[in-house]
């Protein structure tokens, strides 16, 4: 199904779309005024740019180096070619430990892999403990935002969830008292469960360490409680050195919500006790295959902070679940083709190139030069859709030959807009469902411009 | 499989890997200008959380006196972990070993190294795990800084910690917080509803 499509069951409701669109602009502003703050933002963001690039172009290097690091703390590090490699050794590490309940905190990569549903099936409960994650899984749903999971719901509907699953007060929608009644539910899941699994934010090759940022504290929680801590990373997760943090974390949180830093910025050094276990998984599943790509390689850089997200007009106004993909909007956008191209080649399609993720992102990612190199990718390989492809060959038929150039013009002024917009529709292009075609002129532009000449 | 993993993963990103890129220099800090104290103040409540001034001579000097009137509620509370000498823990013995003991702690009081202005963060290494759940567990989270641990921006603040040093150690900004339920904030997501940040000496 096309992003369209999916979209339009978005803003068919559309107190909604206003709603979403609104809050995430807002977020959006927030980080403008915390960029703002920061002297030399601009200077940051190179430097983050060029860190990354610096990193990416030495993988190997610097994760051999991780994991003598790490090793020698006492962690055990595994490899994952893909998700389903991934997904086995996290079983495989839950099984030995013979763990039946299971904290989760953020992490994109194993939604990516697919993990909560493979760890499901082997008779495992895995529970996601961030807030909007665990309302998102209670729906069966995936999140629709990389940093705010629920932004596509609203408050009443989180209510009736937790009624069904929590027991909360029937017709109780405020914010306040539903995130009390969750922190209880889960409190007493943190305190039962046998094992913690989190995302990562950053990995320290010159340490042997890496950093977890969450406001609410759950990833902290989690990997206090249980004596097993499993990280889950991706190959592009990597820095050279522990200053560079500075760098980043100075970066994320204001790009991200706006705020100056998260509530915890978790350092892991070896595990946190001699009775605690700490196991990385270092995932590669398609990452090294975006490596080798000239054009999307530094796409690599993201630090999933989401301002793309948030920043994005076309995003705010479809919501996340109408990419159909892991990670939405922008970055979703440049990542997820890679992947299937067939299946997602209506995203890179889906962008107006307005510019203004590249603007925002903390890491200086061409996203939108990269979208518009998908569409040329994607028609090289023939995927692009069949009604895009025809109008284009005819459009380009049309354009190459003045003769018929001429006679599309003087055809269409004749008939006026009503015709123009009954192709547009013909041809199933969803442009004018909310739009109205200009009134076009009467004479062509050749036909003025010779009679001011004559007029002279 | 590991070991065939591992190298199969190593291969394909040296085979994909790009010309080396060179590490770029570190760009010059422009150093904060405004008043240290009160900017830190400023980032805390942004945070979430409160900043009090005490004028004792050190953190471990902070006493239940000393912080008498600045942290309601600390001398009346009957559950209090403490991570400072001269304050004592009350309803948690030493002996203390089981983390789902802390689950009814009012007070957590930490000592911190270092603070950020620019973000309210500080520092902070838990003496173990039963010490980090207790800061996470306790309602209300109280750190001490010294005045002289404040530091304009993160830069700096790497400049004196040394994460690599222990198994664990953090930035703790304000009270734990979440805003998943239409972007509206609640205080108190899963950890602490409230921060005090006490700065300690001039
Ligand atoms: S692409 Fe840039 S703006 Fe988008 S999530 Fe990644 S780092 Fe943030």
């Amino acid at each position: 199904m096309s992003h369209a499509k999916r979209a339009a069951a978005f803003v068919a409701d559309a107190e909604r779309t206003r709603w979403h669109d609104e809050a995430l602009w807002f977020v959006r502003e927030k980080r403008d005024a915390a960029a703002a703050s920061v002297p030399d933002w601009e200077a940051l963001r190179s430097e983050a740019a060029a860190i990354k690039r610096h990193a990416l172009s030495r993988l190997p290097e610097l994760w051999e180096r991780f994991e003598a690091n790490a090793a020698a703390r006492g962690a055990h590090v595994h490899w994952a070619r893909d998700a389903a490699d991934h997904n086995a050794i996290v079983l495989e590490l839950l099984r030995k430990q013979g763990a039946t309940r299971v904290v989760k905190s953020k992490s994109m990569l194993t939604e990516e892999c697919g993990l909560n549903d493979h760890l499901e099936r082997h008779g495992i409960d895995v529970v996601d403990t961030d807030l909007g994650e665990r309302i998102v899984q209670l729906r069966g749903e995936p999140p629709s935002h990389i940093v705010l999971p629920a932004i596509h719901l609203r408050r009443h509907e989180i209510g009736e969830l937790f009624v069904e699953f929590m027991g909360s007060e029937p017709g109780c929608d405020d914010p306040e008292t539903l995130t009390r009644v969750a922190r209880q539910d889960l409190r007493e899941r943190f305190l039962a469960a046998q094992a913690g699994i989190t995302g990562v934010n950053f990995v320290i090759a010159e340490t042997g360490g890496f950093v977890v940022c969450t406001n609410e504290g759950n990833a902290d929680l989690g990997t206090t409680i249980p004596d097993l801590h499993i990280a889950c990373v991706g190959l592009e997760k990597i820095i050279p050195e522990m200053k560079d943090l500075a760098v980043f974390l100075r970066l994320l949180a204001r790009s991200a919500t706006g705020q100056a830093i998260t509530t915890y910025t978790s350092h892991f050094h070896g595990p946190q006790s001699p009775d605690h276990a700490l196991h990385i998984v270092v995932v590669d599943n398609g990452r090294s295959r975006l490596l080798a790509h000239d054009s999307f390689a530094e796409a690599l850089a993201c630090i999933r902070c989401g301002a793309c997200m948030n920043t994005c007009p076309v995003y705010r106004r479809s919501g996340g679940h109408s990419y159909g993909t892991t990670v939405p909007g922008p970055i979703g956008s440049v990542l997820e083709p890679s992947r299937a191209p067939a299946r997602h080649a209506s995203l890179p399609q889906a962008c107006s190139l307005c510019g203004s993720c590249a603007d925002v992102c903390p890491v200086k990612i061409p996203l939108h030069h990269q979208l518009l190199a998908w569409r040329s990718e994607l028609a090289e390989m023939g995927v692009t859709p069949r009604l895009r492809k025809l109008s284009l060959a005819l459009g380009g038929r049309v354009m190459a030959s003045p003769t018929l150039y001429r006679s599309a013009g003087w055809l269409v002024r004749r008939c006026g807009g009503r015709l123009g917009a009954g192709v547009l529709r013909w041809l199933g292009q969803p442009w004018t469902h909310a739009r109205e075609l200009p009134p076009l002129p009467r004479e062509s532009f050749r036909a003025r411009f010779a009679a001011r000449r004559a007029e002279r | 499989m590991s070991a065939t993993s591992r190298q199969a993963v190593l291969d394909a990103l040296r085979f994909a890997s790009p010309v080396a890129v060179p590490r770029p220099v570190a760009a010059s800090r422009r150093p904060e200008t405004k008043d240290l104290v009160e900017l830190l103040r400023e980032s805390v409540r942004a945070a979430g959380g409160r900043l009090v001034v005490v004028d004792v001579r050190s953190v471990a000097a902070l006493s239940v006196a000393a912080l008498h009137g600045v942290v309601p509620g600390l001398e009346a509370a009957t559950h209090v972990w403490s991570g400072v000498a001269s304050i004592a823990a009350r309803g948690v013995g030493a002996d203390q070993s089981c983390v789902k003991d802390l689950a009814a702690l009012d007070f957590c009081v930490l000592a911190g190294d270092v603070a950020v202005a620019e973000s309210g963060a500080v520092w902070n290494v838990p003496e173990g795990p039963m010490e980090r759940a207790a800061a996470l567990l306790a309602e209300h989270l109280v750190l001490g800084v010294p005045c002289r641990g404040i530091v304009g921006n993160l830069h700096e603040a790497y400049a004196r910690v040394d994460p690599a040093a222990s198994r664990f150690g953090w930035f703790v900004s304000g009270p734990s917080k979440t805003a998943d339920i239409e972007q509206s904030l609640v205080l108190g997501a899963h950890g602490p509803r409230q921060l005090t940040l006490v700065v300690v000496g001039r």
